[in-house]
């Protein structure tokens, strides 16, 4: 008697209820199935006692807040959706839907509904949090924001120049931050607004030969954000530093603002940034 | 939130400890909604995930200049799942096997899970503990449906041996009842 491979044991147990009639005589194939199946539900068990705990989930609700509570996804996502994006809406009325927001809700809307569910979801949980949790995911809140800032779906507003630049952030949040000593490998990729606590907030994007970075200007202090340690600088600056994801965080107080500094590389070098930035001398 | 536990499974079973885990579930949530266009309506949006959260891993794992074993491996060079090891053919009853796997803790399952290369520790994690469907298997890992039933039996036949061996040693298994 031909036992059965491990190929058709495999689908014995995908199938589920239809049993091959040979395992009705064959002890072995049979035991063979059934240890499969006790090793399954013992894999189950011992898989089971992991669970995202709150900090988790805060920290992923920050991500979603940062990236699609942003001007420019927030727009274009909840349009596609205006039933489950309702909730977010109340907090960003003033932002201007594109022309060719209308054509990507027709052609993607099953996929932003989706999103829209997800971004509803993560409202609830917001929902849940109390504020003291809220400050634990602020670093995924602005690694977010500059995760956003990286991707297509952001215009970012691309003068170069100073003058403009600050009208802009006039405009849009009522206050200029300041703005980075360009030059020695560093330009400005552009600049836009972001939404930072349900609040807008304005985000330098800049090249450098370190990667792309995120300067992100918050009215919040330095402390609210809990991003964990602080660093001093070769300046002698206290910054205070965090991390989410692969990205790291750099942010201090100046002139009623507090500063992050965003980006996939290292805080050495994001605090000698922020030290041009702070005392307006040229990056290295 | 949906699928937050399974991604935290999935990224244990990837990174084998709790600190680059939540780190690249939250990398995932990332880049999920970065790349959000790209999902098929439709689709499985579970297995979309897990497949952005190898790719995530497979992105850390170069950043870091340690390429796993698993992209180098040639399948072909090991023993075929439908040639049973010495010892492992099913010889210890259905009953002891269920009782000795329950003698086992939960971490100790999950450790002795973690011992077999990625690519089969991953085949099997997804289809037994996740329950997605060999089609779904197969796009996360991104190889064919006859690879992952091959994967998922043999890593099945290894976990089965090594939790064998390590029951013996620590006197859960009498060497009679599974090495006849």
């Amino acid at each position: 008697m031909s036992h059965l491979t491990a190929e058709e044991i495999e689908q014995t147990l995908t199938d589920g209820a239809s049993q091959p009639e040979h395992l009705l005589h064959c002890t072995q194939c049979r035991q063979k199935v059934e240890q499969a199946q006790a090793l399954r539900g013992r894999l189950r068990s011992a898989f089971g006692s992991i669970r995202a705990d709150d900090g988790l989930k805060q920290s992923v609700l920050g991500a979603i807040r940062g990236t699609v509570f942003s001007p420019n996804t927030v727009a274009e996502n909840m349009a596609a959706a205006p039933a489950a994006a309702k909730p977010a809406t109340a907090n960003h009325r003033k932002q201007p839907l594109r022309p060719r927001i209308y054509s990507f809700a027709r052609t993607t809307a099953p996929r932003v509904a989706a999103l829209a569910a997800l971004v509803a979801i993560a409202i609830l949980i917001g929902f849940q949090l109390s504020s003291p949790q809220a400050a634990v995911a602020a670093s995924a809140e602005l690694a977010g924001i500059h995760q956003a800032n990286l991707s297509s779906h952001r215009t970012l507003h691309e003068a170069a120049d100073p003058a403009t630049v600050a009208a802009f952030f006039k405009k849009e949040l009522g206050f200029t931050p300041a703005f980075p000593e360009l030059g020695a490998g560093m330009d400005l990729r552009g600049c836009c607004t972001a939404y930072f606590r349900n609040r807008p907030v304005g985000s330098y994007v800049l090249n450098s030969d370190r990667g792309v970075i995120s300067v992100i200007v918050v009215r919040e202090k330095v402390q609210s954000l809990a991003l964990g340690s602080t660093a001093g600088s070769a300046e002698g600056r206290s910054y205070h530093v965090g991390s989410f994801a692969s990205n790291a965080i750099v942010a201090a107080e100046a002139g009623g603002f507090t500063y992050c500094v965003v980006g996939e590389t290292d805080v050495a070098w994001m605090m000698e940034v922020m030290d041009c930035l702070l005392t307006n001398k040229s990056a290295g | 939130m949906p699928h937050l536990d399974s991604l935290l499974r999935t990224a244990r079973a990837l990174t084998a400890n709790d600190h680059d885990a939540r780190d690249l579930v939250q990398a995932a949530c990332l880049k999920a909604l970065e790349s959000f266009g790209r999902f098929r309506p439709g689709s499985n949006f579970k297995a979309w995930m897990m497949r952005i959260m190898r790719n995530a891993w497979i992105d850390r794992v170069r950043h870091r200049k340690i390429v796993g074993t698993e992209l180098s491996v040639d399948e072909t060079l090991l023993p075929s799942a439908a040639e049973p090891s010495p010892g492992t053919g099913g010889e210890a009853g259905t009953s002891d096997f269920s009782t000795m796997l329950e003698q086992f803790s939960d971490q100790q399952v999950i450790s002795t899970l973690m011992e077999l290369p990625e690519m089969h520790r991953m085949a099997l994690f997804l289809s037994d503990v996740e329950g997605l469907s060999q089609e779904e298997v197969a796009e996360v890992l991104g190889v064919a449906v006859g690879t992952v039933k091959s994967r998922v039996s043999r890593a099945r036949a290894m976990l089965r041996e090594k939790l064998e061996d390590y029951a013996r040693e620590m006197g859960f298994l009498e060497r009679r009842s599974c090495r006849t």
